[in-house]
């Protein structure tokens, strides 16, 4: 691309006619296809200003693992020695001095693991509820301080702050359905999120301390996985809004909508790379997974 | 191609010894080959010349498949919107975007009913008809204490009526997974031969995601070593002992068993089945390159070659994220985001994929593909944000074999938690199976199996 946009009209066969719906795109000349493995994976980030990713993947039949991926140089290595256990959705304060997970521990639920990689220490948060309680999709605020993260509740998912010791946990959601896949704005103030409370799942904003809830988009269809541009301008997310899993871009007070990826398959999880120019998707082609950077240079 | 273990089953040379003696090892967990009778009868063809059961071990969630329920209060709904298909009165949710599309295709039951809350005794029940009649996986029970599973009942019938198209080469019962489906306690008691005996076991292999297929119970020959297979003697003398200690009463019955197992190995034709880089690319790319993918693949292949009936798994295990266990629906925790991110796209891929495949190569008209799991989940989210487990209603997907397309067979209450109609029993789902099949009633009474309170699902044939 580059910088033109085009507009096409994406009939949803499988809706009958019913739904039609008409979204420009942003897309690039091709996007850079950066695996071949084509392993299911998910929940990547960017470390080491883009020169490295970490993410979760099924590497083996009965087990997830967090694996490092160096960019120059194509080798995967596991993050974390491989244990017993499940483990994924990894984050990384900025200063890479505490990195946490969520972890399929023994006592079968999905634990909170904040590790200081200074004192090499562990702190475990498990979520209420005894055995089967979750925590997804965790963030740490850009100072470091706290994470963000989706938590079980009676009836639904909420969205919590708790410090580095697992203590002083803050509800900042507390809606009817599911609310999850946080993602923090680079200044702090904001929190995008996607929430089901008027029905479909849908992108919500609200400040950083769970404040002025409020919608930023919204379709027929699941609007998930939101993820903040290092300007803090532009949120790429996943929607079904056309039929099949597309990546999107939308503007931070909810305007110019794009769209990234259009393909018969599924594109997901949109991470920013660091130069705030590419975005990273993993999307299923031709019945695999593999990360993609597409160039998202168009205003 | 197969491989046992590390050995090769077919080269320029032929076939090794070690690989039969493996093979045959590994084959008194086959189905259905017991009892063979050596005069073939010809039987008229049934509706479906063969069985495809895709198993969704675990208990998938109705509502945010096949049943939604977007009136329903928030506590019940799910995130998930509802989408128009081909059927009319069918909507399903917006994961199943693929299926929907091809509706026309199949009929969706909504009202199945299971007996009991637990995945051992559930899937027993789904798989066999019945409640274990010694107390099943919980109470102290075996194997024996099940009725048959459906595909032990048509391989046995199949052996004593083969139809042309039947295999002679392969068991007539296979189940594709990585090892005993089960839970995390151990494995499901009604997998297989029930009271009729591990004879009548499904024979099982494991296709992985790369399309590499092997068999789980090669490990049964415990302390034989690689070294030790090199004396004929130490083989033979350990074969003999498993089958003594496997079946001691029926000798007739292990000779038929060899005489398969010798089949498989030696037939060109049974070995090509097993590979599928024999595919074109497209079809295998079509499936997906997940387990479940390929292994439905496997199935279109096996059936293809004549087997009467395989159970393709969605895992071995029900739990999903706990450890060492395999993804399967038991969506205790995040049910939503697991729904949304794995479970519901892999099925509407592999499903559709699967049906488009079998109705263009028209084999669709004579296969009967049922999906279902062992029960749904709760309609009201749980504590956690979840659901958990529910016999009282859920879902079953049938095409193909004699099966009406483009019905919906049955309703759920406003609120997913009960049939409005109708219930449709696991005697009921392996009657509509056999009954389509071609083992018939007066089968069944000569079998001794399916016998009380089953009949064909009203609107389903």
């Amino acid at each position: 691309m580059t910088g033109s946009f085009s507009f096409r009209t994406v009939l949803i066969a499988f809706s009958l006619g019913l739904v039609a719906v008409a979204t420009p795109s942003t897309r690039a000349a091709g996007p850079q296809r950066v695996t071949r493995d084509g392993q299911l994976k998910f929940s990547p980030v960017f470390i080491d200003g883009g020169r490295k990713l970490v993410f979760s993947a099924h590497n083996q039949p009965n087990r997830v693992s967090i694996i490092q991926l160096d960019l120059a140089t194509g080798k995967q290595s596991l993050h974390y020695p491989i244990g017993s256990d499940s483990q994924f959705d990894i984050a990384f304060s900025r200063d890479r001095k505490v990195e946490c997970f969520a972890r399929s521990g023994g006592p079968r639920q999905l634990s909170l693991v904040i590790r200081n990689r200074v004192t090499n220490k562990d702190v475990v948060f498990d979520p209420p509820g005894a055995q089967r309680s979750t925590v997804r999709t965790p963030r740490f605020t850009p100072d470091g301080k706290r994470i963000v993260m989706t938590m079980n509740a009676p009836g639904g998912q909420q969205i919590v702050s708790l410090n580095l010791q697992g203590k002083d946990v803050r509800s900042l959601t507390a809606s009817n359905g599911i609310n999850g896949w946080p993602d923090i704005s680079p200044d702090g103030k904001t929190i995008v999120f996607s929430s089901s409370r008027n029905g479909a799942l849908d992108l919500w904003l609200m400040d950083a301390d769970g404040d002025n809830q409020r919608p930023l988009i919204q379709s027929a269809r699941r609007d998930i996985y939101p993820s903040w541009s290092p300007d803090g301008r532009r949120i790429a997310f996943t929607s079904a809004r056309d039929g099949n899993q597309e990546v999107y871009i939308v503007d931070r007070d909810g305007t110019n909508l794009r769209r990234v990826t259009e393909h018969p398959e599924r594109d997901s999880f949109p991470v920013w790379h660091p130069d705030g120019r590419r975005l990273l998707t993993i999307s299923e082609r031709r019945g695999r997974f593999d990360f993609y950077l597409w160039d998202v240079t168009a205003p | 191609m197969l491989s046992f273990g590390s050995f090769k089953t077919r080269d320029c040379q032929g076939h090794s010894r070690r690989s039969f003696l493996k093979a045959s090892a590994a084959l008194p967990f086959a189905a259905g080959l017991a009892g063979l009778d050596p005069q073939v009868l010809a039987a008229e063809a049934p509706k479906a010349k063969s069985v495809m059961l895709v198993w969704l071990i675990g208990g998938p969630s109705h509502l945010d498949l096949f049943d939604p329920k977007p009136k329903a209060p928030d506590l019940y709904r799910g995130p998930f919107a509802a989408i128009n298909t081909r059927t009319p009165g069918l909507r399903v949710t917006e994961l199943l975007p693929r299926l929907a599309n091809l509706s026309n295709k199949f009929s969706v039951v909504r009202t199945n009913i299971n007996y009991n809350g637990g995945h051992r005794e559930a899937g027993s029940i789904g798989m066999t008809g019945y409640s274990a009649t010694d107390g099943g996986e919980g109470g102290g029970g075996g194997p024996p204490g099940y009725q048959p599973h459906f595909g032990s009942i048509l391989a046995r019938h199949r052996a004593r009526h083969r139809l042309e198209a039947d295999s002679i080469d392969l068991p007539g019962f296979i189940s594709l997974a990585r090892g005993p489906i089960g839970d995390g306690v151990g494995p499901n008691f009604g997998y297989g031969g029930g009271t009729w005996g591990k004879g009548h076991d499904p024979f099982m292999f494991n296709c992985a995601e790369d399309g590499k297929v092997s068999i789980p119970e090669l490990n049964l020959l415990e302390g034989l070593t690689k070294n030790r297979l090199a004396s004929r003697r130490d083989v033979l003398a350990k074969l003999d002992a498993l089958r003594r200690r496997a079946d001691q009463r029926d000798f007739a019955k292990w000779n038929a068993v060899y005489k398969r197992a010798y089949n498989l190995i030696s037939s060109i034709d049974a070995n090509r089945v097993f590979d599928l880089s024999q595919e074109k690319s497209a079809t295998r790319d079509a499936y997906g390159h997940t387990s479940l993918g390929q292994s439905a693949l496997l199935g279109r292949r096996l059936v293809e070659a004549g087997v009467p009936f395989v159970q393709v798994n969605w895992s071995q295990y029900v739990e999903v994220l706990f450890p060492n266990k395999d993804y399967g629906w038991d969506t205790h925790s995040d049910n939503f985001g697991l729904m949304a991110d794995w479970h519901g796209p892999l099925l509407d891929r592999t499903l559709s994929a699967l049906l488009e495949d079998l109705d263009q190569r028209g084999l669709l008209e004579t296969t009967l593909v049922c999906c279902m799991g062992e029960f749904g989940r709760t309609p009201r989210i749980n504590n956690i944000g979840s659901r958990d487990h529910w016999p009282h209603c859920y879902f079953s997907v049938w095409a193909g074999g004699g099966i009406q397309p483009g019905r919906v067979i049955g309703e759920s209450d406003p609120n997913g938690e009960h049939p409005a109609t109708d219930p449709v029993t696991p005697a009921m789902v392996g009657t509509t199976i056999l009954e389509l099949a071609g083992a018939t009633s007066a089968t069944r009474a000569e079998l001794q199996v399916l016998q009380d309170g089953g009949h064909v699902i009203d609107g389903l044939v």
